[in-house]
């Protein structure tokens, strides 16, 4: 019987064992995948998460709003690793997460004033060089526009606030927002025209 | 700003320094440390992976996502089914026995308990109710003329008496 079942063996495969190899090597490879996607997710950390908070932070205005937006731009990232191979251009991609983190964010909490703030991050902004008198005078002139920059309508608003990031250009601006680079050039045209005209409102109203 | 952005559009403004000093405002220290941490705490997407439509095995037994999804929805049919038929079947009996009748005012139609007296009365008008009407009296053939000719020799004798008017 012995030397029957050991004949048998030689040609015969056992299902029970195929199949517990192929779960094994099929789990080696998953870990392996996993692995990699998260060495490639913290590789990206390291590289756009600046990016990522200085995007957030020019919507929201506020510093743990914005990390927090960073932190759950990277584990919806993380959601998608098994993906993270079909993705061309990452850093536009990450940038248009966190844009779309940002904004629900923001229409989350719309009913909180937002006005107050803008003298204390006027004053958050550097003025390197300036005496105090110029600090005052700078401060205040950036609340100016941030103000007259919060009146504009959304979408101008949006163009005019990514056009500002030097690492962006119009057609990656296009993309974050889902538009044509002639739509983000005309928006653009006219958020700078609107907002001239609203700084000369504010000035002549002095 | 990338160059060509600038040139081919209109040129920014003195304002847009402010949102440029914005954008480029550092970041707090510690943010990708945080980050990191963040996401090692962040529990496992692929721990309720039998959900999202991945293979499962647990004990060699080999179950896949689509079978478990497939014995659930059985399950729910299963269980739906005998719900509905023994609701059904509830019902069906219960129409046998007592069923609830709404309460008729037809033993009291004057409705003097209550104060709609006239909440089911119909009004019949009178012009409706049959008017008796006695039978025409049954005339006799030649019965008219006999009685015209009658009458004629005393219509004779009567322009005879009256005297004659001026």
């Amino acid at each position: 019987m012995s030397t029957c079942s050991a004949a048998l063996a030689g040609w015969m495969e056992n299902p029970a064992t195929s199949a517990r190899e192929q779960s094994e090597a099929t789990r080696e490879m998953q870990h392996e995948a996993t692995a990699n996607s998260e060495t490639a997710i913290a590789a990206l950390v390291d590289e756009y998460a600046a990016t990522l908070y200085r995007v957030a932070y020019s919507v929201l205005r506020n510093s743990a709003d914005a990390e927090d937006a960073v932190q759950e731009t990277y584990i919806r990232v993380l959601r998608h690793r098994d993906s993270l191979s079909e993705i061309r251009d990452a850093r536009v991609w990450l940038v248009r997460i966190v844009w779309n983190v940002v904004l629900d964010r923001k229409r989350r909490s719309k009913t909180r004033p937002e006005t107050d703030d803008i003298s204390d991050l006027a004053r958050v902004l550097p003025a390197s060089g300036l005496t105090a008198e110029e600090r005052v005078a700078s401060a205040q002139h950036h609340a100016q526009v941030l103000r007259a920059v919060e009146q504009l309508p959304e979408k101008e608003q949006r163009v005019l606030i990514l056009s500002a990031f030097e690492e962006l250009s119009s057609v990656e601006i296009a993309q974050v927002l889902g538009t044509t680079e002639s739509t983000v050039r005309s928006r653009l045209f006219r958020a700078r025209n609107l907002l001239s005209t609203l700084l000369s409102h504010s000035r002549s109203a002095r | 700003m990338n160059q060509n952005f600038k040139q081919s559009d209109s040129q920014p403004t003195e304002a847009e320094h402010t949102l440029r000093l914005l954008a480029n405002l550092p970041p707090p220290e510690g943010l990708t440390d945080r980050v990191h941490r963040r996401l090692k705490a962040a529990p496992a997407p692929g721990r309720f992976s039998f959900l999202t439509g991945r293979r499962w095995t647990a004990g060699g037994l080999g179950y896949s996502s689509m079978r478990l999804q497939f014995a659930g929805a059985a399950l729910a049919i299963v269980v739906l089914a005998g719900g509905t038929w023994g609701v059904f079947h509830l019902g069906s009996h219960g129409q046998a026995g007592a069923s609830a009748q709404p309460a008729s005012n037809s033993a009291n139609p004057g409705g003097a308990a209550g104060g709609f007296s006239n909440a089911k009365a119909v009004r019949v008008p009178p012009t409706l109710k049959p008017l008796h009407v006695p039978p025409a009296p049954k005339k006799k053939p030649n019965a008219g003329h006999a009685a015209k000719s009658a009458l004629k020799p005393a219509a004779d004798s009567a322009s005879q008496q009256a005297p004659a008017q001026p």
